[in-house]
């Protein structure tokens, strides 16, 4: 197909004898090839040419846009800036009020509250239990008691008491350890006497 | 080539001069404007980012001004409620006051900070130690206990020591206490 564009020239002219002479002028023919390769190269120009004059035109369109919407959010800045300074200062304050009203919750939290456990104890201590002494400390408290009854069925009844204690809801909420770490006869009385600790939980 | 050649071939070619020459024009133009939508970009995060903590600051605020207000209510009532270290006699007239209300009998207090005591950095308040033994009868005790622990002053125990004895078990109780009131130097 291409060949038939070609344009053609004398020396490329059949080699061969002409059945009759050829009156053509080659130099005076219109040339339709260069006509076509003339119109395809305008039309690709113009494409190109329109393409990059879009994208320019999309580009500089998109930075308007982005500088307008910066001009937006800058007037929102300058209108919400003073309020936001005085709500951050007002919120320092709040930060120093509320730190003296957790320090007062963190100090009263620190340390049991010795009416409540004595009150439980007094509650909840069996008949054949009387206490001795009962001390807090700083990592936990002691119950000093003496069993009442015979010494076999004295020492079976700290065993009961120890695991009534081990049971409390109330002492394994605050306590993370309850041992018996004594029991003992008291010459004065001829009564066992124990001694359990119970040991804080940490906060 | 000569200005000749150059007009000849402007003449033939016109359009597609024109055409190259305004993409010789909006090639850099491109560029340029590519570059400062990037910048642009970079910008309208960064205010975004800004405008939107600034936004976020207020709203969040919004209910600020009141919860200050009631914040700064509780802790004029904190305040009220302080012992000052400085001030002993005032601090032990408060267990004398409770001696003379609960009927329990005060044996010993005594104040074991010092009465010029320094207070934590970073914290507002100290606690002010004290020595306390009292005598009485168990339901008598219990209820200064409670009182104390939910008295006037905020309170804790840090020790507590009671005992009774084995032989004479009727006998009153003494409470022995170590405790810290709330307080400022």
């Amino acid at each position: 197909m291409l060949s038939l564009l070609k344009k053609k020239t004398e020396a490329s002219a059949p080699v061969s004898v002409a059945w009759h002479p050829n009156f053509r002028n080659f130099e005076r023919l219109p040339d339709t090839k260069v006509v076509r390769t003339s119109f395809l190269a305008n039309g690709v120009a113009i494409l190109v040419a329109a393409v990059l004059l879009l994208w320019f035109t999309y580009e500089a369109y998109q930075l308007r846009e982005l500088n307008r919407q910066i001009d937006d959010v800058q007037r929102q800045i300058d209108r919400d800036k003073k309020p936001s300074e005085q709500a951050i200062a007002l919120y320092k304050k709040f930060q120093a009020e509320a730190a003296s009203v957790n320090e007062v919750d963190t100090f009263l939290k620190s340390r049991p509250i010795v009416s409540e456990l004595l009150l439980h104890l007094g509650e909840t201590v069996p008949a054949y239990l009387a206490l001795d002494r009962f001390d807090v400390r700083e990592i936990g408290a002691s119950l000093t008691a003496t069993v009442r009854g015979a010494p076999d069925q004295a020492s079976g009844r700290a065993s009961t008491y120890l695991q009534q204690l081990k049971n409390d809801k109330f002492f394994t909420s605050r306590f993370s350890e309850i041992n018996l770490v004594s029991l003992n006869r008291d010459s004065t009385t001829g009564g066992l006497v124990l001694e359990i600790t119970l040991k804080f939980k940490k906060p | 080539m000569t200005a000749a050649d150059l007009s000849a071939l402007i003449k033939a070619h016109p359009l597609k001069l024109a055409c190259g020459l305004l993409a010789l024009l909006l090639a850099p133009g491109i560029y340029i404007l590519s570059g400062r939508i990037d910048d642009a970009e970079t910008l309208f995060e960064q205010k975004s980012a800004e405008g939107a903590r600034l936004a976020s600051n207020l709203r969040n605020a919004a209910l600020l001004p009141d919860q200050l207000s009631s914040l700064a209510v509780s802790t004029k009532k904190i305040e009220e409620r302080l012992v000052r270290a400085s001030q002993l006699a005032n601090n032990l007239q408060y267990f004398y006051q409770q001696e003379a209300e609960s009927g329990i009998e005060l044996i010993d207090v005594r104040q074991t900070s010092g009465t010029v005591q320094k207070g934590r950095p970073g914290s507002s308040y100290i606690g002010v130690g004290f020595a306390v033994s009292v005598k009485g009868t168990y339901p008598v005790l219990l209820n200064w206990l409670r009182r104390l622990e939910n008295g006037k002053h905020y309170c804790r125990i840090l020790s507590f020591s009671t005992g009774t004895s084995r032989v004479k078990r009727e006998a009153p109780l003494d409470f022995n206490l170590s405790i810290e009131l709330l307080g400022q130097p």
